[in-house]
């Protein structure tokens, strides 16, 4: 449900992915595909030239010039850019404290894929418009009080989601017990997608 | 949203704990919203989802060999459209094989992928032509017998061979046709390393499977060339170790998808594991960090060794004495290995008289290894395997201090010298003794799943389950095994036969290619396109259009794993488990699939009427592959329930509810400590042989401990331009079926790697265009390259299965032309199959040049 102006979300669900778990297998990338946009599962997107998935896979190395990976997706910022820049109110926060575009009101315009400092949209070939997480199928499932595709897909247990106002909720714990990140920290998006470093 | 009635929580089952929910996602995704309802914390409301129109019916993910436990939710009213199923992985926690990756995902793609082969072809263009036309079932069968029988009425049965990747249970059928040649793929996969099982630990310790890291409880492993990216139920067991503290270390030329999960990659040069794990036995004696007592008791270490290599045994010593009763020295007396109490004495050299009154030189097995690995201190080993001393020094410390082991490996068969470098980490495992114990190495135990459903007695007849017999003349010995004695199944010598090579006995001319893509699994393009051409008759049947099918005479359509039921035992775990895989759904319109057994049958009773009447096959069967699967193959299916059940001492109609209901059960939790310090190895000397004496004895080596040498089977790369080109898996595509997924030309890209060190040297940039040839095959193909630090320099690697697709099919499906792109490993690698073992390689070496 939208959040009005001035009232505070009832829950502030958070995506977990732990970094030290992930076997990268893709498993998540595709049953996110298939979940949210199964007409896409032969089709490439051409924007990212790769699947139509929410979840975007990006490899890289450290400064000892070991390689690494990380997965990422819509961090449903809690000071997003996408929900400022959006001229038309399309992009807007949840008050479950997830960021959602209403279709309705879009036009797409790609104003909130070019705001975005995650560069995790993508354009849909048949609407015109941006997906992102969470797709409307995940979204109708938490919205049934159940887990997202990612999330259920994971054979390794490197994937949660959950509500970091419930201090009992998994991700909670898991956060407290620890070491975790967020992506681009100090760019005041207050992102809701941590990265949790370590297993044990 | 429509309103359902809810019926009450009467029967649950597991499809989720923690993430039950998921189901709903799937659900919700096909605009199934009501039946997310159905699903809680607690499981999911079975009988409500049956009212509702829905149903949930497990299998095992055959996306690739390792066989997951997968669970299907159909919607029982709908058409077989794509939109009637959804699936995902086993969700209870108590499967101890479960879960999807990213192959297992691809299952639904590969259902109604547009490669997906659905009427029988017969070729019309020349062989690698991809021209066909569309036939009957009937015309197929009748051509395919026609050939046949022309072939084997000029040179016998045993001028077919049939060649499978994972269906073993489906091609023995064709043991009808009673050639003995039915021949796995293994010499491309495992046999390096089930050779050296088997000779270091005994027949019923060899299989890929039989032996491996107890990964619920591990501390450390250690993994030489295993990304352990199958199968999906260890990497959850692994991260649940890991969340306890476990770590994980992989030891290999290019950096697995897996080691990203805070793994530890330890980049070597290719071809140098035994270098490595010899290394690392070095610093475990000469710090003293091995397990003495499990050494002097359950290895053969302490066993006295001629000065030719050949053990000393009582038939030495003694005129008809037991040339199985070894000899050791007990600080007094050379004894027999067998004597009570035996605590035998590490270090011993003497001299010993012979029966035909000759003296002899002996000393000790560890006394050989002592003197063997002075070659291997860790700054030798380290210019071998370029790996820094320090981390060679650490490894072997961490496994001791924290009590770990080296994984032995599945796909092994790599460079050629692959069966020593399994030997020498065994024999890095047999200085840790930590066999069978907590986080241990363990040892699978049957899982009572009654074997095949058709076997063969020793007089040559065949039986199947439900009780047909058919009286046949013992077949003989496949081919493979007249020329490699040790091989667990080598295709070469079919190539061989084929093309009159390596002294073959006879002549193959006809080839069945079951579920096997030759082309990505065998080594040596050239001689296997060489052998297509060359052979009289050649049949696939597979689910998709490999590019094998091209020079394929006939393809038949065969159905997929969510399209048929199977009983299997499950591979990878040590609490015994059997598996259920249900018939998810129908093939996809226009699919006329059929299964491979009434294939078999039918080919069978065009030729020999009498042998598939004898077996119970019906005229009722001719037309109805459905009511065969109902009712002959169900009838199998229950007797093997009923076996299964009786070996467990269970009821067989509840067996075969919860097999329904779970998809899998378990019949006991892992048992500790009985091997080897109950029951022994099944080596010559019931001892883990460090010193394998059987390839000693059969003159294929002189000493029976590990070595490292430089790859036989390929030219070593000798210039600046020169590289050796690997591959390996990636989760995400790299399968026979995976590899032609849709998803997989992005998550596992078939460009080449290549060092960023390298590419500075010779100027090539990230994503430039490369020209790589063959430096043995002389083969020259143009690739995208990656610049990645996750390759060894001097190295070039590839995802294996994914690149150099040539058939033309790809380029006529839009979306999936870049599926054709990157190369095929085995465009370069020269088909050389070890002489002894039989076992193959996938590795070779390549020239490189920029394409401007």
């Amino acid at each position: 449900m939208r959040l009005r102006r001035g009232q505070e979300p009832t829950r502030r669900l958070a995506h977990v992915w732990n970094e030290a778990n992930c076997t990268a297998c893709g498993a998540c990338i595709i049953a996110c595909t298939a979940t949210n946009a199964p007409e896409m599962m032969h089709r490439k997107e051409k924007g990212w030239n790769s699947l139509a998935s929410n979840i975007r896979r990006i490899e890289s190395q450290n400064a000892q010039g070991r390689p690494t990976m990380m997965l990422s997706q819509c961090q449903h910022c809690e000071d997003a850019p996408c929900v400022h820049t959006c001229p038309f109110g399309a992009v807007h926060y949840t008050t479950d404290g997830l960021v959602d575009i209403d279709e309705r009101l879009c036009i797409g315009c790609s104003y909130c894929v070019a705001a975005c400092p995650y560069n995790v949209r993508w354009m849909h070939p048949e609407t015109g418009l941006p997906n992102k997480c969470m797709g409307s199928a995940c979204l109708e499932l938490v919205a049934a009080n159940q887990q997202p595709a990612c999330v259920q897909a994971c054979p390794a247990n490197a994937r949660d989601f959950g509500d970091l106002n419930d201090p009992a909720s998994s991700v909670s714990q898991t956060l407290r017990r620890l070491p975790n990140r967020v992506l681009l920290e100090t760019a005041g998006t207050k992102p809701k997608y941590f990265i949790v470093e370590s297993s044990s | 949203m429509t309103t359902i009635e809810r019926t009450g929580m009467k029967r649950r089952t597991f499809l989720g704990g923690a993430t039950a929910a998921g189901i709903g996602a799937a659900l919700v995704s096909k605009g199934w919203g009501d039946a997310a309802t159905f699903f809680g914390p607690d499981g999911a409301d079975i009988e409500g989802l049956k009212q509702a129109g829905y149903e949930v019916r497990h299998t095992l993910c055959l996306q690739c060999g390792a066989q997951c436990g997968l669970t299907g939710l159909v919607k029982t009213d709908a058409p077989a459209d794509g939109k009637n199923f959804v699936i995902f992985g086993n969700q209870n926690p108590a499967h101890p094989q479960r879960g999807m990756c990213g192959r297992g995902a691809t299952a639904p793609s590969t259902w109604n992928s547009p490669l997906r082969l659905k009427k029988p072809l017969r070729r019309v263009g020349e062989r690698g032509s991809g021209e066909f036309e569309e036939i009957s079932w009937d015309q197929a069968f009748d051509d395919i017998a026609a050939r046949m029988k022309t072939i084997i009425d000029e040179d016998g049965e045993r001028a077919l061979a049939f060649t499978r990747h994972n269906l073993s249970d489906e091609i023995s059928w064709f043991q009808m046709l009673n050639t003995p040649n039915l021949i796995s793929q293994a010499s491309s996969c495992n046999t390096a390393g089930v050779v050296a099982r088997r000779w270091m630990m005994g027949s019923g310790f060899h299989h890929h499977a039989a032996v491996d890291p107890d990964y619920d409880n591990c501390r450390f492993v250690l993994l030489p060339g295993r990304t352990l990216s199958a199968p999906a139920g260890a990497q959850w067991r692994l991260a649940r170790a890991k969340e306890k503290g476990a770590k994980v270390a992989f030891l290999n030329p290019a950096h697995p998808d897996t080691a990203y999960g805070g793994g530890e990659w330890i980049s070597c040069k290719p071809a140098t594991d035994a270098a490595f794990m010899l290394g690392l036995a070095r610093i475990l004696i000469d710090e003293n960090r091995f397990d003495e007592n499990f050494v002097r008791r359950y290895t053969n270490l302490p066993y006295l060794i001629k000065a030719d290599g050949q053990p000393l045994s009582q038939a030495d010593l003694e005129e008809g004495g037991d040339e199985d009763l070894f000899k050791v020295y007990d600080g007094a007396n050379i004894v027999d290995h067998d004597a009570d109490g035996l605590m035998p004495v590490l270090s011993y050299e003497g001299a010993v008289t012979l029966a035909d009154g000759t003296e002899v030189a002996v000393r000790t097995a560890w006394d050989l290894l002592i003197e063997h690995l002075a070659d291997y201190s860790p700054q030798q080993v380290a210019q071998i395997t370029e790996v820094p001393v320090a981390t060679i020094v650490r490894i072997a410390r961490t496994l001791h201090t924290m009590q770990g082991v080296v994984e032995d490996t599945w796909y092994n068969t790599r460079n050629g010298n692959d069966t020593d470098a399994v030997m020498a980490l065994m024999t890095v495992n047999g200085l840790l003794g930590n066999f069978d114990k907590p986080g241990g190495l363990c040892f699978r135990p049957g899982h009572g799943v009654p074997g095949g459903s058709l076997s063969r007695g020793s007089d040559g007849t065949l039986k199947t389950r439900h009780g047909f017999e058919l009286p046949l003349p013992p077949p003989g010995t496949p081919i493979d095994k007249q020329m490699y004695p040790e091989t667990n199944g080598t295709f070469h010598a079919v190539v061989d036969s084929v093309l009159g090579d390596n002294n073959a006995p006879y002549r193959i001319r006809g080839l069945f290619v079951v579920d096997a893509t030759l082309f990505h699994r065998d080594s040596n393009t050239k001689r296997i396109e060489e052998m297509l051409r060359n052979l009289d008759l050649v049949v696939t049947t597979d689910i998709i259009h490999q590019e094998v099918c091209d020079w394929s005479d006939y393809v038949l359509p065969a159905d997929m794993f969510l399209e048929r039921r199977k009983l299997r035992g499950v591979g990878w775990t040590f609490s015994p488990t059997a598996a259920m895989a249900q018939a998810v759904t129908a093939p996809p319109p226009g699919a006329d699939v059929r299964p491979m057994e009434w294939m078999a049958f039918e080919i069978v009773r065009r030729l020999y009427p009498d042998r598939a009447s004898a077996l119970g096959y019906e005229e009722r069967f001719y037309n109805d592959p459905k009511l065969f699967q109902e009712e002959y193959l169900g009838a199998i299916e229950d007797k093997r329930i009923e076996g299964l059940a009786e070996n467990w001492g269970r009821n067989p109609a509840q067996v075969k509810e919860e097999l329904l209901r779970e998809g899998f059960i378990t019949f006991r939790d892992i048992e500790y400590g009985n091997v080897p310090y109950k029951r022994s190895f099944a080596s010559p000397s019931g001892k883990l042989e460090i010193y394998a004496f059987h390839p000693v004895r059969k003159g294929y080596r002189e000493s029976g401990l590990a070595r490292h040498f430089d790859p036989p089977a390929f030219t070593l790369p000798s210039s600046n331009r020169e590289f050796y080109m690997t591959n390996g898996k990636s989760p995400s595509g790299s399968s026979a079926v995976a590899g032609l997924a849709f998803s997989t030309q992005y998550l596992a890209d078939n460009s080449v790697w290549i060092n960023p060190q390298d590419a500075a040297r010779l100027q090539i940039a990230d994503g430039a265009q490369v020209e790589l040839e063959g430096l043995d095959t002389g083969w020259v193909a143009t690739t995208r390259v990656k610049v990645t630090p996750r390759v060894h320099p001097g190295t070039l690697f590839t995802y294996s299965y994914v690149g150099g697709n040539r058939q033309p099919i790809l380029q006529q499906s839009e979306g999936f032309e870049a599926l054709g792109k990157g190369v095929n490993p085995h465009w370069f690698t020269t088909g050389w199959i070890d002489p002894h073992t039989g076992s193959a390689f996938n590795n070779a070496s390549v020239r490189i040049r920029r394409v401007v």
